[in-house]
């Protein structure tokens, strides 16, 4: 049954940057319903078809002929000439050139136009190649036909749709993420932070119970570590009229490091073994031991009675016996490469290392230069301070500190990882004279963004409590400011402030301080700007010069149509104010509108790169 | 599986005819084959006047019989466990040490695929050494009973293997357009 005023199932998304996962409730089974995970069917190998629960966010662009004919054809589609899913991760670890990876990343890349072809990165030139909107839109594509495929009376488009993002999107990649889910034929769908939907996952998880996990003044630190990308939020417990009241209070930069930089840096470390006994592994066997190495990471990290890992690699091409080499992985060097590597015990004041400043440096994702998961914690922390003793001075506490943790990722699923994160944060709070940080657990960290999307979704239906949220950033117009013409130098510019920072969703806000005239027919343009890291500015607030600490975003523009009359067009100086709006949908509006009322033109973010 | 009968389809007239006539004669023999009688007179009928028989061109000596689907579950030895590359491999002269290591590496993933694709599975569950009995009208294809075996079942004795079967074939079919000769592809690395 499918009534369009009130969808059936309440679905979450997860689009993550190496997996993709849907879970869903069906609203009609009572007020508790079950959240369940879509098995999505997709191709192991070609013709070879299996369902899996999450549906890693590869996409592999093959060549005509590359396949035997029919072997990629799944049931809602034949004859595509491109894979997603397991076989295009796996297929793409043979053929780089050809695989799309970390596309979610690309979204919220400032340096790149993200609605054309440049994925593949290190395509060679004339190869086939999409953009990193398509690529997302292909993923949700798919769980779309999945879906449909299993509740053809109920199509997803007609489900209410909660999608996830990452907490450190901007508005321009929270655009860009819905019109992937427009591209897709998702309809309307609603954004969600990714850490907010893990905490409600382990509110899930806890039933009425998380009420006595945590009290009032608690600040949660949600520690995110994927295959690819590290996130870091915090959540405030606070209180009104008697009720726990949580609310996002801080979100960090998107940081591109995660698992797969673990497996390769064991990989690594196993093939400087063999190369040390004269062995050099070629191209196929480094990631036959990279498959190894995560194996041996997996064990050596879960179990401390396992003293070493065999890792096997064998003979090249058809003779895999003559060739065939093994090495052991001790746990003590595993254990180092990994705790030691990615996660050093660090005071909260050292710095992250930045590279060396080249002068031309090469395009492509900003991956994160420093492999220290806790130096990037540590920045994250710190900089938070002020911002915790402003918010827990009221609630009469003190601290600077998160007080509880709550992992989510996959490769939180290892004890030794997520002690080794517990022991910094519990190194930090000891110096300050803390007792232990609060571990929140809870199961499926591979699952918890899309379960607790559905719980999300659930929520504002009124089944629940609702995390605050409002604007993690703050959002600033670039305006010029009039100064004499010098060839070759810019005119120098101030900011206005347009969205402040905790700026609640479904709210708006008329911009003071700047009355502009628009000319009918011209394309007007504005650079624009964020931060995470400016709390105390206000709407209509200059600022002059320009703080460092602002992110230019793409620019926005509109063009004011031309209005027929009698006489034909004319030409029309309109005076505008500006408008800011944070929809319900997690989404972020600027609009010009006109001084008489009648009439508004919305600023879009600019489609072209180099205008 | 799907097993695919359809190359069973090309087969000679002469052969189809022949085979129809012997069938006929066979089946009378055994009791309630009414229904495949009268299918292999009308075979064999159809063959006499039906007219795409008599159409049809003179096939070649050799039928193109496709072996794909039945060497299928070795290509996916093959391609999960590399197993062709180790039963093809000359061993002579290879020291133990990486056999060993090979085996360690290969033998997993072999056994993984058989448990995926036939739901492998021993054909008695008691353990090997245990007492069991075979009683009467069991299937010949499931027991082997041998030593000192009495004229008539049931027969006791000891479980010396207990046997291997299938219990669900789901080996993922051939695509229309795959080879199934074809049991690793030559690969060729573009540098």
């Amino acid at each position: 049954m499918t009534s369009s005023s009130h969808p059936r199932y309440v679905v979450g998304i997860d689009l993550g940057t190496t997996n993709t996962a849907l879970s869903f409730s069906d609203t009609t089974t009572g007020d508790h319903p079950e959240v369940r995970d879509l098995e999505i069917a997709q191709l192991i190998h070609p013709s070879q078809v299996e369902a899996r629960t999450l549906l890693p966010s590869f996409m592999y662009l093959c060549s005509e002929g590359e396949f035997p004919a029919g072997s990629l054809d799944l049931i809602w589609q034949k004859d595509r000439d491109f894979v997603v899913g397991e076989l295009a991760r796996s297929q793409g670890l043979k053929v780089p050139t050809r695989q799309v990876v970390s596309a979610k990343s690309w979204l919220s890349h400032h340096g790149v136009d993200r609605r054309s072809p440049i994925l593949p990165w290190k395509a060679p030139a004339g190869s086939r190649m999409v953009s990193p909107i398509d690529a997302c839109a292909n993923y949700l594509k798919e769980l779309l036909l999945a879906w449909n495929q299993k509740h053809p009376a109920d199509p997803l488009s007609s489900q209410e749709i909660v999608l996830t993002v990452p907490a450190s999107f901007d508005a321009a990649a929270r655009e860009l993420t819905i019109e992937a889910a427009t591209r897709a034929g998702l309809g309307q769908v609603q954004l969600f932070e990714e850490p907010q939907s893990a905490f409600y996952a382990w509110i899930q998880s806890r039933g009425d119970l998380w009420r006595k996990d945590v009290e009032v003044g608690e600040v949660v630190l949600v520690c995110d570590i994927g295959g690819g990308t590290t996130d870091f939020t915090l959540i405030l417990v606070g209180q009104s009229q008697g009720n726990l009241e949580l609310q996002r209070i801080a979100v960090g930069d998107h940081i591109l490091l995660g698992g797969d930089n673990m497996d390769w840096a064991l990989a690594h470390l196993a093939a400087k073994k063999f190369e040390a006994k004269g062995h050099k592994l070629d191209s196929s066997q480094m990631l036959m031991l990279l498959a190894g190495c995560r194996q041996a990471k997996e064990a050596l990290l879960a179990d401390s009675s396992q003293e070493s890992f065999e890792v096997r690699v064998l003979g090249r091409g058809s003779r895999l016996m003559a060739g065939s080499l093994k090495e052991e992985l001790g746990r003590e060097e595993v254990r180092q490469t990994l705790l030691d590597g990615f996660f050093p015990l660090v005071n909260l004041e050292t710095p992250v290392q930045r590279s060396k400043a080249f002068g031309l440096q090469e395009m492509g994702l900003p991956y994160a230069h420093d492999p220290a998961v806790t130096r990037h914690m540590a920045q994250f922390v710190k900089r938070n301070a002020p911002l915790l003793t402003e918010k827990l001075t009221p609630l009469g506490k003190t601290g600077t500190l998160p007080s509880a943790i709550l992992f989510n990722g996959g490769v939180l699923k290892s004890p030794a990882v997520s002690n080794q994160v517990t022991n910094q944060i519990n190194q930090w709070r000891e110096a300050q004279c803390l007792g232990p940080v609060k571990i929140l657990s809870h199961s499926d960290l591979d699952l918890a963004v899309a379960r607790g999307a559905v719980t999300q979704g659930l929520a504002k239906s009124g089944k629940g409590i609702r995390i605050r949220g409002g604007s993690a950033r703050s959002y600033y117009l670039g305006v010029e400011i009039p100064s004499p013409a010098v060839p070759g130098a810019l005119p120098p510019i101030k900011a206005l402030c347009v969205v402040p920072h905790g700026m609640e969703e479904g709210t708006s806000a008329d911009v003071p301080g700047l009355e502009l005239g628009l000319l009918v027919g011209e394309r007007a343009e504005f650079r624009f700007f964020a931060t995470n890291q400016r709390r105390e500015d206000t709407t209509g607030m200059w600022l002059d010069p320009l703080p460092e600490e602002l992110d230019e975003l793409p620019p926005l523009e509109t063009t004011l149509p031309m209005e027929p009359t009698e006489s034909g067009p004319v030409e029309e100086l309109i005076p505008v104010h500006l408008k800011s709006v944070l929809t319900d949908l997690g989404t972020l509006e600027l609009w010009c509108q006109s001084a008489d009322e009648n009439r508004q033109w919305r600023l879009e973010f600019r489609t072209r790169e180099g205008g | 599986m799907d097993l695919n009968l359809d190359h069973f389809k090309g087969a000679g007239i002469a052969l189809g005819i022949l085979i129809a006539l012997k069938v006929a004669v066979l089946l009378v023999l055994s009791k309630g084959a009414i229904g495949r009688i009268f299918s292999a007179i009308s075979l064999y009928w159809k063959a006499l006047t039906g007219q795409e028989f008599v159409r049809a061109e003179p096939k070649p000596k050799e039928a193109p019989i496709d072996h794909g689907p039945q060497l299928r579950l070795l290509g996916l030895l093959q391609r999960d466990a590399s197993l062709v590359d180790f039963l093809m491999e000359d061993i002579t002269g290879v020291e133990d040490g990486p056999i060993a290591a090979a085996v360690r590496d290969i033998q997993p993933k072999a056994r993984l695929a058989l448990k995926k694709y036939l739901e492998i599975g021993p054909c008695l569950d008691q353990k090997e050494g245990a007492q069991v009995e075979v009683s009467v009208g069991y299937h010949p294809s499931q027991y082997r009973i041998t030593g000192n075996v009495p004229p008539q079942a049931p027969y006791r004795g000891e479980l010396t293997h207990r046997g291997w079967k299938a219990n669900k074939v789901s080996i993922p079919p051939l695509a229309q357009g795959e080879d199934g000769l074809i049991l690793a592809p030559a690969e060729v690395e573009v540098s």
